[in-house]
């Protein structure tokens, strides 16, 4: 797994027969040249760079956790730690017409989809596909939401990824994770959420997998009281 | 000179215990919506309270009242000529005291998106400056009809060689006494502001409390005559 | 910057994990993050961090002229920098209301709680004192920025020594820390905050919140205590409904951190005179980040081959003058009239030949009287210029016009014609006289 800095020119033996060229690589003539360090990905003719960030910038079709902000006229005002709000539209949620509005507050957050990223203009949101279906969109109720790292986030939902699912063998638990680096996380009592919080924030640096168990398991076993 | 003689009397001939005469005045300016001159002895101020109107931008929050303060003491109010009568750092500190103190009085979650201003003004200050302000400002409100959770009064209390005394002067205020100004909503065991000047020791502690707490409830028997009689005087424009 | 905002949902996990005595950090409602203290190579700098909290201290003092209210007391300056690199909600350049409050709390806790012996710190009454500066710079905030910022000023002041000098008859002489060793403040004693978090309409404490719960709680407030078991502060940071037995309640928790804390900087700073006095090289503050991290030191060193250089010789002179104040000069009467006189005597002078060339042969004054009165006019002014030293050296002194053979009826008549322009000048002279 080979790391680029910003400024090499990549020469994998992989990548030349390449058709999509990823995040933090840019073309120059011939040459694919890099812009971000991060480690060399490569996928069925998709070469990318696996980044290291905590800043997210909108693209379309990114599924994130906004919070609701403010109410102005026909839209929500929404909070997705970018630079500048993004909004969301009140007729696209499930349901949702002229009489029937939906029912947020300020403080509140939801699952949407980021579907116009147009430049020089807040971003838009959406809470359901093209055929006005939910898929899982919308208010999330309860639980608790913290912020990580976005590479963090992508790791977490690849399928190759154990870290889920060795906790899944000890906890109860429903999460959703947001491309823009927030991770909102349920469970029964107050006392799990926090040993799930401590979990998901020390696995980011662990890679085995026996580590990665036994600090489920202390975790587990902890008193959370002190 | 001690601040207690051996008989047991204070420089102006008052016992420890013993607070200063109150008078007052509501109502006074016509534009405010609530107005207030209080005198507690020498320590003359002057409080005038606008509002709920609708907040600027940057102060206004969106569930409740914001309430700004601005405390300033005249040119002439001290021993010597003040130069700048507001904007100096002790001005901006007991500002945000009393702005905090107010917050938890008044019912703030009646005005979302709105502020209320209070002004306050010492005009001659001599001693617990601070106490006068909290005492006119909870008169300003009252007559003001603003909803509180009750009326704040307020005191400030030293101690000497283990005896407490209340409602200090200017003259007692010296850089070595202890002293604990103490604001209570009507009077109870509810203390709203509490701030310590010079250093304490912790056996004191409780002792000066409890004589700043007797004090707040005294001084808010006062406070409390002096607005029903304003309501009384009020009553026939009320329509009895 | 802007910060997001704290989600309903955030904030009814946390009330509700605190009610039933839970917190994110694993620690229980009333225990302290652990507190890390450590002073720099340079004497008068620390650094404290508390959890998440970094804050660092330095302490400087220079000469400085006092107040004339307290000619012989030393002045405590307090400097705070609140940054966006601590906090991105903070501004840049300017010192919130946040900022206001934690200058203020120091200047409290520091100052007027009267921790430093200030008229040690007077050089010479009335002329010449010590200012202390310490400067606070917050690097990272997550809660309890009171605590960590009194700790870490403390600590600095605490290691700070100040240069050695003595008082000669007409100036100060300051040695370095090479000739004479520097002399340390002289602190009574050590106040420390704590910062305690209510909740519950004051009937819960949370010790030592974090910035998350800060901003959960019902209002929080701040005790420093010191060894002496003495309450040196109390300072209500938020809005809050306290009863008086919650207050007493808090302080005594306050006071027991205090003397713990108290212990912990007393150690530090004697281990690094420890380490001083064995003439070891002081870490500083390298011993702050771990070694893990990868850095320059670990790499092998690479040779550099210098040219030879000749050691000159060490300058020997380290002593630093400080300019003398002399006695018996009054600045004002020696500079300013001198000035003037003569700048009025020159354009008067000047005018007056114009006039003669322009009014063209009449002769008002023939060159030897306008000499013999100019010379007289510099008699007058060097009077002057003597009487202001006359006042004080008490001395007789004579002036007398050098070089002029003519004695002084001859000059009178010669005055007279010139009446007119001498009056001039002397009413102007005793005019700017007056």
């Amino acid at each position: 797994m080979a790391v680029y800095l910003p400024g090499d020119v990549i020469n994998e033996p992989s990548s030349s027969d390449s058709s999509i060229i990823g995040y933090g690589i840019n073309l120059r003539g011939e040459k694919k040249v890099v812009t971000q360090p991060g480690a060399f990905r490569s996928d069925e003719g998709k070469i990318w760079l696996s980044v290291h960030s905590k800043r997210y910038i909108p693209q379309e079709g990114d599924r994130v956790i906004a919070i609701v902000t403010s109410k102005t006229g026909d839209f929500f005002r929404l909070d997705i730690g970018t630079a500048e709000y993004a909004m969301i539209s009140f007729t696209n949620f499930e349901g949702a017409t002229k009489r029937n509005r939906p029912n947020l507050k300020t403080g509140d957050i939801i699952y949407a989809t980021v579907f116009d990223t147009t430049p020089r203009t807040e971003a838009e949101l959406t809470c359901v596909d093209d055929e006005k279906r939910a898929r899982g969109m919308g208010q999330l109720n309860g639980g608790y939401m913290f912020k990580v790292s976005l590479n963090h986030c992508r790791r977490l939902i690849n399928p190759s990824c154990e870290i889920l699912q060795t906790m899944g063998k000890f906890f109860k638990f429903e999460i959703t994770v947001g491309m823009n680096g927030r991770i909102w996380v349920n469970a029964p009592t107050t006392e799990e959420i926090i040993k799930i919080h401590d979990v998901i924030n020390k696995s980011e640096f662990i890679t085995g997998e026996d580590e990665l168990i036994s600090l489920v398991q202390h975790s587990y076993t902890r008193s959370v009281s002190g | 000179m001690s601040i207690i003689s051996e008989h047991g009397f204070r420089m102006d001939g008052r016992r420890p215990a013993q607070i200063r005469n109150i008078n007052t005045r509501l109502g006074l300016n016509r534009n405010a919506e609530g107005s207030c001159y209080l005198e507690h002895g020498n320590t003359k101020v002057l409080c005038a309270v606008y509002g709920p109107y609708e907040s600027k931008a940057s102060k206004r929050l969106e569930d409740r009242c914001a309430i700004v303060c601005q405390y300033s003491t005249t040119t002439f109010s001290g021993l010597e000529r003040k130069n700048r009568p507001r904007g100096d750092r002790k001005s901006t500190e007991i500002s945000r005291l009393l702005e905090k103190a107010f917050e938890s009085v008044i019912l703030t979650e009646s005005f979302p998106r709105s502020q209320i201003d209070i002004f306050c003004e010492v005009i001659q200050g001599d001693g617990s400056n601070l106490a006068a302000c909290v005492n006119a400002t909870s008169l300003a409100l009252a007559d003001a009809g603003i909803p509180m959770k009750g009326i704040a009064s307020a005191a400030t209390c030293g101690i000497v060689e283990t005896k407490p005394i209340v409602d200090l002067t200017s003259r007692e205020e010296t850089d070595l006494l202890p002293r604990v100004t103490l604001a209570t909503i009507c009077g109870r065991d509810e203390v709203i502001l509490v701030e310590l000047q010079n250093r304490l020791h912790i056996d004191h502690l409780s002792v000066v409390m409890d004589a700043a707490k007797a004090t707040c409830a005294d001084v808010y028997e006062c406070l409390a005559v002096v607005a029903q009689q304003h309501l009384k005087a009020c009553a026939p424009i009320l329509g009895n | 910057m802007r910060v997001p905002p704290l989600t309903t949902c955030e904030k009814e996990v946390i009330l509700e994990a605190l009610k039933s005595g839970k917190r994110f950090d694993f620690r229980g409602l009333e225990e302290f993050r652990g507190v890390k203290l450590v002073v720099g190579s340079e004497i008068g700098t620390a650094i404290c961090t508390i959890g998440n909290t970094k804050v660092i201290a330095a302490v400087s003092a220079q000469i400085a002229e006092p107040s004339s209210m307290r000619p012989h007391k030393g002045v405590i300056i307090i400097d705070v920098d609140l940054s966006p690199m601590a906090n991105v909600s903070n501004e840049h350049d300017r010192l919130g209301s946040k900022g206001m409050e934690l200058i203020r709390l120091l200047e409290l806790i520091i100052r007027d709680s009267r921790c430093i012996d200030v008229e040690s710190l007077c050089i010479r009454a009335g002329k010449e004192i010590w200012k202390v500066r310490v400067d606070v710079r917050i690097l990272d905030e997550d809660g309890s920025l009171l605590d960590c910022a009194c700790l870490a000023a403390i600590t600095a002041l605490q290691h700070f020594k100040r240069p050695n000098v003595t008082l000669e008859p007409h100036h100060t002489l300051i040695y370095s820390e090479y000739e004479k060793a520097p002399v340390p403040l002289n602190i009574y004693h050590m106040p420390i905050c704590t910062t305690i978090g209510l909740l519950d309409k004051g009937q819960m404490v949370v010790i030592d919140p974090t910035e998350k719960e800060a901003a959960c709680l019902d209002g929080s407030i701040v005790v420093a205590c010191n060894k002496r078991r003495e309450v040196c502060a109390l300072h209500q940071s938020t809005n809050l409904v306290l009863s008086t037995k919650q207050i007493e309640r808090c302080v005594k928790l306050a006071m027991s951190r205090a003397e713990a804390l108290t212990a912990v900087v007393s150690d530090v700073i004697k281990q690094d005179q420890r380490e001083r006095s064995a003439f070891k090289r002081p870490d500083g503050f390298s011993i702050t980040t771990p070694s893990l991290i990868l850095t320059s030191g670990t790499a092998a060193a690479r040779q550099i081959n210098a040219p030879r250089i000749q050691h000159g010789r060490e300058p020997e002179e380290k002593m630093l003058y400080q300019p003398s104040v002399i006695v018996n000069e009054n600045p004002l009467s020696v500079g300013s009239v001198k000035q003037e006189e003569v700048d009025e005597d020159a354009l008067i002078a000047e005018q007056l030949s114009i006039i003669q060339n322009s009014v063209g042969g009449v002769a008002v004054s023939d060159p030897q009287s306008s000499g013999v009165s100019k010379r007289k006019k510099e008699k007058e002014m060097v009077d002057d210029l003597l009487d202001g030293i006359c006042d004080s050296e008490e001395e007789e002194v004579k002036t007398e016009i050098l070089g002029s053979s003519e004695p002084m009826e001859v000059v009178l008549p010669v005055v007279e014609q010139q009446k007119d322009e001498e009056d001039v000048t002397s009413w102007r002279k005793k005019k700017k006289k007056v």
